[in-house]
Formats: structure tokens, C-alpha cells, sequence
């Protein structure tokens, strides 16, 4: 087997592992079907079991973003290997953000067409996860239109600071009570599903995060694979610092 | 027989197929990616054992 058919080719494991995502998928879809309909909404409700995991998730990934971001400023002085895996994370992660919450976005304009009879109100959570939407758009905007040290330094810090909305939209719905739902978890007395709905949630949240963490590691890759090309690695970290491309590993 | 008569079926189905595009179109352009990237990776092997 020559080495292009080898490095075209996912290793063993992640073929495996994508396998695994796969038959976790299928099974969070048949209990996200097979649920008990809701009393008020009806059938209606289970957008709910994407809804929940795809928001959830996309608070995570922006976190993911700012750690690597901040490795990122660590290291791009004194380890520009490291900062270099850094960036691809950084990257890789926004990515994600911004798949995640633009199913989050759609997911909930379509219940909410259909519970509340429009697709949009300015409540604090909607305008709070529009702009981490934007945000993390621009950062990849950002990635896109610059060039040179700059960018990853610049990117970094937007990163950063797009990071701050997360916990505001997280609890936006716990401080101010507007149009969307109390949290279904952690929101009090009054909070909660019917037990015979959890195992719908959590395949759902289960799937879609061995989901995310394989795509998450795919686009890395993808993105380390293009730092090693010529050319690439001097135009992420500072040109002051001795970068010999041949050593990225 | 998928129900599809009334704006909640339909609205359901919407979200279902949404999130199936954007995740695993997602996931498909990525694999592109992944080859496309591979072949660089072996051209650039290829020329390097050559030269």
C-alpha cells in the first residue's frame, strides 16, 4: 500500500468509533420517536431531543475555543508546535460552534413557528444565542480575510472575548424571563421531564456529542495536515521566532 | 407514512431533515477535506522520496 492511499484513509479506530456514533444516533432517533407525546404540544415537543443536545453543545465548544486560544498566546512565544496545535484547535472548535448553534437557531425557529405562531421575538436568550452566532461567524470571518501572524494572534483574542457571552446566554433564561421556556433541568421546583423522556434526551445527547468530538478531531486534523504545507507554519506564528516548517509534526 | 398534514408535523420533519443536511453535509465536506489533504500529504512524499 503506497503512502497516498494511507494518509487518504481514516486509522482503524476512527472508523470504529464513527461506527459506534452512527448506532448511537439511530438509537437516540428511535427513542426521540418512540417517547411519549407531550400533553400540550403533542408530537411537536420532540424537536426538543435535537433542540436540547445541539444548544447545549454549543456552549460547550466555544470554551474548547477560548482554552486553545489562550494556549495559543501562551505558547506562540516560546512553543510554536504547541501553538500551532493550539490554533487548529481553535479553529476546528469555532467551526463547530458555529454548526451547533446554527442548529440550535434552526431547530428553535421551527418550534417556535409552530408552538408560538412566530419565528423570532427579541427575547434575552434568542438575542444572547444570536450574537454568540455572530460572534463566533465573525471569528471565522476574521480567520478568513486575514493573512499572516496576525490572524491567529487576532483570532485568538476575539476568541477570548467572544467567549464572555456563553455564561450570559447560559443563565439568560435563569435571570430574565421572557418568551423562551424555563430551563427543562436545573431550573427549580417546577423544572423537570417525565422519566420516560430522559433516555430520549440523553442518546440524543450522547450522539451528538461522539458526533461533534468526531468532527471535532477530523477538522483538527485536516487543519494540521495544512499547517505542514509550505509556506503555512510562518504565517501563524511570529516571524521572529525560528520556524522550521519541515519540523511541523 | 410520515404525518405531514398539519404546520406542527411538517415543522417536526422540517427540524429532523435540518439537522440531518447541516450535520452530515457537514461531515461530508469534511471527508472531501480529509482526502484532498491526503493527497497533498502524499504527492508531498512522493516527491520527497524521489528527490
Amino acid at each position: 500500500m503506497n503512502s497516498r492511499s494511507q494518509s487518504q484513509r481514516f486509522p482503524l479506530w476512527a472508523s470504529l468509533y464513527l461506527a459506534l456514533t452512527f448506532a448511537v444516533l439511530a438509537i437516540g432517533f428511535y427513542e426521540a420517536m418512540t417517547a411519549p407525546k407531550e400533553a400540550t404540544m403533542g408530537n411537536l415537543y420532540r424537536i426538543f431531543f435535537y433542540h436540547f443536545p445541539h444548544t447545549i453543545l454549543s456552549f460547550v465548544f466555544p470554551y474548547l475555543n477560548c482554552a486553545a486560544a489562550f494556549l495559543f498566546l501562551f505558547w506562540r512565544r516560546n512553543n510554536s508546535q504547541r501553538a500551532l496545535k493550539a490554533d487548529a484547535f481553535a479553529l476546528a472548535s469555532a467551526e463547530l460552534t458555529v454548526l451547533y448553534a446554527s442548529v440550535g437557531l434552526a431547530t428553535g425557529m421551527l418550534w417556535g413557528r409552530a408552538a408560538w405562531g412566530i419565528w423570532w421575538t427579541w427575547d434575552a436568550r434568542l438575542t444572547t444565542y444570536l450574537l454568540l452566532w455572530l460572534l463566533y461567524v465573525s471569528y471565522l470571518l476574521l480567520r478568513r480575510l486575514t493573512n499572516g501572524e496576525q490572524k491567529a494572534v487576532l483570532s485568538a483574542v476575539l476568541a477570548i472575548f467572544a467567549a464572555i457571552d456563553v455564561p450570559i446566554c447560559f443563565m439568560s433564561i435563569r435571570w430574565w424571563r421572557t418568551q423562551h421556556p424555563a430551563p427543562v433541568f436545573g431550573g427549580g421546583a417546577d423544572s423537570g421531564i417525565d422519566p420516560h423522556m430522559l433516555p430520549a434526551v440523553f442518546w440524543n445527547l450522547a450522539a451528538w456529542a461522539m458526533w461533534g468530538a468526531f468532527t471535532l478531531g477530523l477538522r483538527y486534523a485536516i487543519e494540521r495536515r495544512r499547517q505542514r504545507e509550505p509556506g503555512e507554519a510562518t504565517a501563524v506564528v511570529p516571524s521572529g521566532v525560528p520556524q522550521p516548517i519541515l519540523e511541523v509534526r | 407514512m410520515i404525518p405531514f398534514s398539519t404546520l406542527s408535523e411538517r415543522h417536526l420533519v422540517y427540524a429532523y431533515c435540518a439537522v440531518w443536511i447541516l450535520q452530515f453535509g457537514y461531515g461530508a465536506w469534511l471527508a472531501v477535506q480529509w482526502r484532498r489533504s491526503g493527497r497533498n500529504a502524499g504527492n508531498k512524499k512522493t516527491t520527497e522520496q524521489s528527490g
